[in-house]
């Protein structure tokens, strides 16, 4: 019902630009399956085979998908937090207005796609099963290159939650994730609109536009206006990054556990939007970012409202700060 | 109170999801959207304009291109929405020669 309003409708904005499956279904070379989104063009391709070329379908489609990964967003999260907890990260996950972007716009189900198969990867690699993990990860990359953070977002995630990995298994990891990353880093080189790496003024203006995308993503439930699009950050100058960190530093140090972890989480997803600069910031790059960030608010939720409901009245708040 | 801070946290998401969803039913819902939150902003200004301009809609395209070049901060969208407003005095109506228009006008020989 949320996304209800998005459905009718043609398509919209670079939903214009993209090619509806004309490729064909297997039609792609391999050679070219990063710089095309391999799995996602495949995903376009049956959406039009079976459903013809009509935007309303499509966008049921990518709603479908988001549903998906907001049950796989439960499962990821069973294992981090408690049942309760995980259910309301995942319900954060589905509904936070930021997503809109990436549901409402066909062309954005790029990051439905990549993130599909990046919380399977997580979900292998919480069982132990690294071998699937790994080509789970290297399909997240064929969903969207920017993907590629999958193979340190992965490990990232088992030291937070577990399985602990020995010596051997994160020395293979690295192995193996080493030629898909460096293909997926190749295509972010070549690709026209990424350069790498930028100079330190660039990334400093990159910084404070994910800090502006983090901030004003989490504001939208407040004012979903502050979504309206506003891509150009070009009015960003270095030295605003210093502002913004000291705005968002309390939020680090005093913020609980989860919230630290959200920070590290959305520097790690994030890297390559900083070290390789777009003129543009778009909503739907947070998608993969807002899975641990819907897990920190569903967190603050849970232990917010146990600190207000005890007894122990402001004592039992060191909880927040993780002090307990 | 878990419960019922919860519920409220996710019916308050829901219902701005809501809100979301409806600008992007189509362009001009989308960058009208756009250009109410950020009036002094070029993009989406400039691609207001477009959106109306591939409608014919050439009265309210040239206001829209007019208000992205005064703000755009780069040359390239100012020269694009230059471009928009020659290509309506091309092919929709004579607006070039208004005042307020002619010095953004910009002239693409064929």
């Amino acid at each position: 019902m949320a996304y209800a309003g998005s459905l009718g409708g043609g398509w919209v904005y670079e939903d214009h630009r993209a090619d509806w499956g004309m490729d064909g279904i297997w039609a792609m070379p391999l050679s070219w399956a990063i710089s095309r989104r391999w799995l996602t063009n495949q995903s376009y391709a049956l959406t039009t085979a079976f459903l013809g070329p009509d935007p309303s379908m499509a966008r049921l489609v990518s709603l479908a998908w988001h549903l998906v990964n907001g049950w796989l967003v439960w499962l990821v999260a069973r294992r981090a937090v408690t049942a309760s907890i995980s259910a309301l990260a995942a319900g954060i996950f589905l509904l936070w207005p930021i997503q809109v972007e990436s549901v409402a716009a066909v062309a954005y189900r790029t990051e439905l796609v990549s993130a599909t198969f990046f919380l399977l990867a997580l979900i292998a690699a919480e069982r132990g099963q690294l071998v699937v993990a790994w080509l789970c990860a290297c399909a997240t990359v064929l969903g969207k290159e920017m993907g590629v953070v999958a193979f340190a977002l992965v490990p990232l995630w088992c030291a937070w939650v577990g399985p602990n990995w020995t010596r051997r298994q994160g020395q293979g990891w690295a192995v193996a994730c080493l030629v898909p990353a460096l293909a997926g880093l190749w295509w972010a080189h070549s690709y026209s609109s990424f350069r790498i790496v930028a100079s330190p003024s660039e990334m400093a203006i990159s910084l404070s536009s994910v800090l502006l995308l983090v901030g004003r993503g989490l504001w939208s439930v407040f004012d979903p206006r502050v979504l309206s699009i506003a891509y150009d950050t070009r009015w960003l100058v270095p030295s605003s990054v210093i502002p913004l960190l000291g705005f968002c530093l309390p939020f680090y140090g005093f913020g609980t556990p989860w919230m630290r972890r959200a920070c590290v989480w959305i520097a790690v997803a994030m890297s390559l939007r900083i070290v390789a600069p777009s003129p543009e910031f778009h909503d739907h790059y947070l998608y993969t970012s807002w899975i641990v960030v819907s897990l920190a608010l569903a967190h603050l939720v849970n232990e917010g409202a146990a600190c207000i409901s005890t007894k122990n009245f402001p004592a039992r708040c060191t909880s927040l700060t993780g002090a307990r | 109170m878990r419960v019922l801070i919860g519920v409220l946290l996710l019916s308050l998401s829901a219902s701005q999801t809501y809100t979301r969803a409806l600008e992007w039913r189509s362009d001009e819902a989308l960058w009208r959207a756009g250009v109410r939150a950020n009036p002094t902003l070029a993009l989406p200004a400039y691609n207001l304009g477009s959106t109306l301009a591939h409608e014919g809609r050439w009265t309210e395209a040239a206001d829209q291109f007019l208000v992205a070049a005064q703000h755009a901060k780069g040359g390239d969208l100012r020269r694009l929405a230059g471009i928009g407003l020659s290509y309506i005095d091309t092919v929709g109506e004579p607006i070039c020669e208004q005042p307020r228009f002619s010095p953004w006008c910009v002239w693409v020989s064929p």
